[in-house]
């Protein structure tokens, strides 16, 4: 800890008026007398002027030491007692803008504290878009202990961002540590002019120029483009990567011949971030390419009716896949890798180049180019020996092309690939929940609706949350060991996150208690019900309570 | 609502973090039964544990607190709980007739003597001879061995001058330690303090020689004083016994006038001292315009004082301890709370803060802390370090222990605010902020 007796230099040090500026030589003589000791060096009093001299000269002379130590407290007496302020002669920083916002109410600040301090952290994402929905903003004086924690948490970041207010992103430019959020929406005044956007690009550190950039692409992608297009050639790889990935925000043809020239970028990781990029755009040069090819390699063949009176057996419909005999240089720069992961190993490596390129093919060109629904083709893809390949790549393209209608028909075909939820809005989603919870086959515990009740984002609806509910009921009631804590640990740790707080009461009840299940489940259930309470609370304490005090 | 407490405020009260932590964890309505309040008190019944729910109530008029539970802390986290669910869901509670175990103790609290009618009882002729004779022997005896451990002080100070700084800073801790501990045998605990505090001093770095000259002919002219006591003025008197330690009968203190003010409770923080904690509360006079310091005092584990919060006023007789420069007081008497409005009290400018120091030194120059309210100053980050500027740009800087700066910074948000802190004569310790007249706590305890 430091010491508080070490000088703080303010300015050019001690400050003293004239008149008592004969002091200082006087003292430093003092101190150098001091440090010798009155043995190697005799000592006698000082004459001085006025009161200080005559002071001094009541001092008995002959007691060396004892003089020499009564004349450095007078001294020091009057040099601390003389000090003046030193007077700072820097720029005064600017202060922050007018706050948009009350400050919340000191019972919501309750709640926040208790999150920054690690208890019901897991709520305070949901906390802060709730600030900023009733049109708060945090304490002034959690401001900094916020910005730590965004510092060390990342994931925090964004939501954190979003909540800070004016006066957080001040503050934040203060400090560097804190750079990642010094820069808010870029529309109120000053701040959002051309000029000023450009200044911070041009002098900003890389979280600056980041910043800058993703508030940019949410307004005026152009001219984010343009900023990183003048940057690029003098960009280092990890710079350009990271300035090419905030293309995923606003993302349209515009930018289409830029990432097309990424492509051709010395930087591996450049690449993977255009391709990652250009997939998702149908009208791309690089899908089409990629559609070319693959409809080479694979045909759809219908299925065939029974004829002749059944003398001739029908066929069932059946996909054929040829696989691709090289992978050549224009494969390579379309972002096909020649070696497959250790995970994709059992492919084979031209069954890997095939998967590839099906995961950048939106899936409707299939439907739509044979003719057949997603059902119809999904069902013959199951039946064939190319299944993976094809089932896994159509899943993956259609979450790129965020296409619900084939993402809604995997789901059906093969609940395990849980990425497909991303591709569906809420609502979709809960329907493919609430259809694959009545899949009646696993144990809850290993059931494939686990997983995908992981990936929502989004607060459930009642309906949803009483089928879960009556599912977990269900489990524990006939559920003898306890081998099912990933369902309870998803249970306290993400469901309760989802739930609305409002069936807090219905989320209590109704609960077997005969003593082997209460055992078993009573520190799920009161974990279960203390998230759910706080999230009660916190929620309506933002809601309802009169923000502005204190 | 019965209680005009913040959340902030009621934290406040907890011993430590964790009491504060659990407390806040006990606010909430499902863990609580038959809670009621009147215009006095709160109380409810907390299901812990065992299988008889604890039974905590509150007194609102200081506030006091009272629980059944087994926790030593003090208030405990049930007390902290009750009062924190009183503010934030006033509505769970039943107006009312209190049960019969919150009455038996609100009459108990009535019936006891307050500070001053405890002095006026023991102020009977025969206890008054007693005592005085009494004190008389002792401080007889202790006067016997002070003095002799002056004198040997005496001889230790001018032969560490004769020698030479360089070679005292060459001594070990032990050192200087065990000059300490020979004033502590005589009887003289805050020289033991001052000797204490050296050893910190010859280590700390460039500059020391300075520093460590300033502080042995600081501890000169008290030991000189004592020789010389008779023939000071009495005030001094008083402030050397004070800083050698001797401690003053609180009763006969409290039998003295006092002065009535509306005092402002600008900070208040707890240090640790040997064996100790020691609570520092600094009060404002609004209409008398003087600073009052109330310590208070507790061994580890024990409760502090919790009855003065910062950030309130309250009307109250205050009364000094004998000084040259009257700075700490007892409370002899309190009435009601008052709202707190500080916009119009403290130094407009650092120039009339460090005058009022000056001032202050004049007649007690081993002053060593001194409270400082400074309107209109901005907290500014200068290479590494804290300072408040005032409107004529002119900085005092901020201790380097203080660890809220950027709290600070985000409270004024650039802008001016009041800043309550002491003052050491060469860095300024933050206690509390007031931004548009609203109290801010700065301390961490």
């Amino acid at each position: 800890m430091p010491d508080i007796d070490a000088p703080i230099p303010v300015g050019p040090g001690t400050r003293m008026p004239e008149a008592f500026a004969h002091l200082s030589p006087l003292w430093a003589e003092l101190v150098a007398a001091a440090v010798l000791g009155t043995e190697r060096r005799s000592f006698a009093p000082p004459i001085a002027a006025g009161a200080l001299g005559e002071i001094i000269s009541r001092i008995e002379a002959a007691d060396q030491a004892g003089a020499l130590l009564g004349v450095a407290a007078t001294i020091a007496l009057y040099r601390r007692a003389a000090r003046l302020p030193s007077p700072m002669t820097t720029t005064l920083p600017l202060s922050t803008l007018p706050d948009e916002f009350p400050q919340c109410s000191p019972r919501a600040v309750q709640h926040l504290t208790m999150m920054i301090d690690g208890q019901q952290r897991a709520s305070l994402p949901e906390w802060l878009a709730a600030l900023v929905a009733t049109r708060q903003r945090p304490p002034d004086a959690l401001l900094p202990d916020l910005l730590e924690l965004g510092r060390t948490q990342t994931s925090l970041r964004p939501a954190i961002v979003v909540a800070l207010g004016a006066r957080g992103h001040w503050l934040a430019g203060q400090n560097g540590d804190w750079e990642y959020a010094s820069v808010g929406p870029l529309s109120s005044g000053a701040e959002g002019s051309w000029e000023a956007i450009q200044a911070r690009w041009e002098l900003g550190s890389r979280s600056v120029r980041l910043a800058v950039l993703r508030h940019l692409r949410m307004t005026d992608p152009a001219r984010a483009r343009e900023l990183v297009a003048v940057a690029w050639a003098s960009e280092r790889a990890d710079e350009r990567s990271a300035f090419l990935a905030t293309f995923a925000s606003g993302l349209s043809m515009e930018d289409e011949p830029f990432l097309e020239a990424a492509l051709d970028d010395r930087s591996k990781e450049v690449r993977r971030c255009g391709v990652a990029l250009l997939a998702r755009l149908p009208d791309s040069r690089l899908v089409g390419r990629m559609i070319a090819r693959t409809q080479a390699l694979i045909r759809w063949v219908p299925a065939e009716r029974a004829r002749l009176l059944g003398l001739r057996p029908g066929q069932p419909a059946r996909i054929d896949v040829q696989l691709p005999s090289v992978c050549d240089a224009a494969m390579v720069r379309d972002g096909v890798e020649a070696k497959p992961p250790s995970d994709r190993r059992g492919l084979g490596e031209k069954a890997w180049w095939l998967f590839q390129m099906m995961c950048v093919v939106p899936p409707d060109s299939w439907s739509r180019g044979w003719n057949a629904p997603p059902e119809e083709l999904i069902a013959a893809a199951e039946h064939g020996e190319w299944r993976t390949v094809l089932i896994d790549g159509w899943a993956a393209a259609a979450v790129t092309a965020r296409d619900q209608r084939w993402a809604e028909a995997l789901l059906h075909a093969a609940p395990d690939q849980a990425d497909l939820l991303e591709a569906l809005p809420p609502e979709r989603q809960e329907v493919v929940l609430l259809d694959t919870l009545r899949m009646d086959c696993t144990p809850l515990h290993k059931h494939p609706v686990l997983e995908l009740l992981r990936r929502t984002r989004h607060g459930w609806s009642v309906e949803l949350t009483r089928a879960v509910l009556g599912a977990v009921r269900h489990h524990a009631r006939t559920w003898r060991d306890s081998y099912d804590y990933q369902l309870r640990s998803a249970l306290v740790e993400d469901f309760v996150l989802r739930m609305p707080p409002e069936l807090l009461d219905e989320v209590a009840a109704v609960w077997p208690d005969d003593e082997g299940t209460r055992d078993r489940w009573q520190g799920t259930l009161d974990r279960l019900l203390i998230t759910l309470q706080f999230r009660h609370d916190m929620l309506r304490e933002l809601r309802f309570a009169s923000p502005g005090r204190t | 609502m019965p209680i005009s407490l913040t959340p902030d405020q009621i934290l406040a009260l907890a011993p430590d973090s964790a009491s504060a932590k659990a407390g806040k964890g006990l606010a909430t309505v499902r863990k609580w039964q038959a809670l009621g309040y009147n215009e006095r008190a709160v109380w409810g019944e907390c299901q812990g544990s065992g299988s008889v729910p604890y039974q905590t109530q509150v007194d609102l008029s200081e506030p006091a607190f009272r629980c059944s539970c087994p926790s030593r802390k003090f208030p405990c986290k049930h007390g902290v709980g009750l009062l924190l669910l009183l503010v934030g869901e006033s509505g769970a509670f039943a107006h009312g007739v209190p049960p019969a175990w919150v009455a038996e103790w609100l009459a108990k609290r009535d019936a006891r003597q307050t500070p001053s009618e405890v002095a006026a009882s023991a102020a009977s002729p025969e206890n008054q001879r007693r005592r005085a004779a009494a004190r008389e022997r002792s401080a007889a005896t202790r006067e016997a061995r002070v003095a002799a451990g002056v004198e040997d002080l005496g001889r230790w100070l001018r032969d560490l001058v004769r020698q030479g700084l360089a070679e005292a800073q060459r001594h070990p801790h032990a050192f200087w330690d065990a000059a300490a501990a020979r004033m502590v045998d005589a009887q003289a605990p805050g020289l033991a303090r001052l000797l204490r505090e050296l050893s910190g001093v010859a280590a700390s770095g460039e500059g020391w020689q300075a520093r460590l000259l300033e502080r042995l002919a600081r501890l000169h002219v008290l030991i000189e004083g004592f020789t010389r006591l008779e023939v000071l003025p009495p005030h001094t008197q008083a402030d050397i016994r004070t800083v050698f330690g001797w401690t003053q009968s609180q009763e006969e203190l409290l039998s003295a006038d006092g002065v009535r003010d509306h005092w402002l409770v600008l900070g208040q923080r707890t240090e640790d001292e040997e064996a100790l904690r020691v609570q520092r509360t600094w009060l404002w006079g609004a209409r008398t315009a003087r600073p009052a310091l109330v310590l208070a005092f507790a061994a580890p584990g024990q409760p502090l004082d919790r009855s003065l919060i910062p950030g309130t006023a309250l009307d109250a007789e205050v009364v000094f301890f004998p000084s040259a420069y009257p700075l700490r007081a007892l409370i002899k008497q309190r009435a009601s709370p008052l709202p707190l409005r500080v916009e119009a009290h403290g130094f407009v400018g650092l120039d009339a803060a460090y005058a009022a120091y000056a001032a202050a030194l004049a007649c007690v120059p081993w002053l060593e802390r001194f409270p400082l309210l400074l309107r209109d100053v901005v907290p500014v980050r200068h290479a590494a370090h804290w300072v408040l500027r005032d409107r004529e740009d002119q900085a005092v800087p901020i201790a380097p222990a203080f660890q809220h700066g950027w709290r600070l910074l985000a409270i004024s948000g650039g802008h001016p605010l009041s800043v309550f802190g002491e003052w050491d004569g060469e860095v300024l310790l933050p206690f509390s902020a007031f931004v548009a007249g609203e109290y801010r706590r700065l301390s961490s305890e």
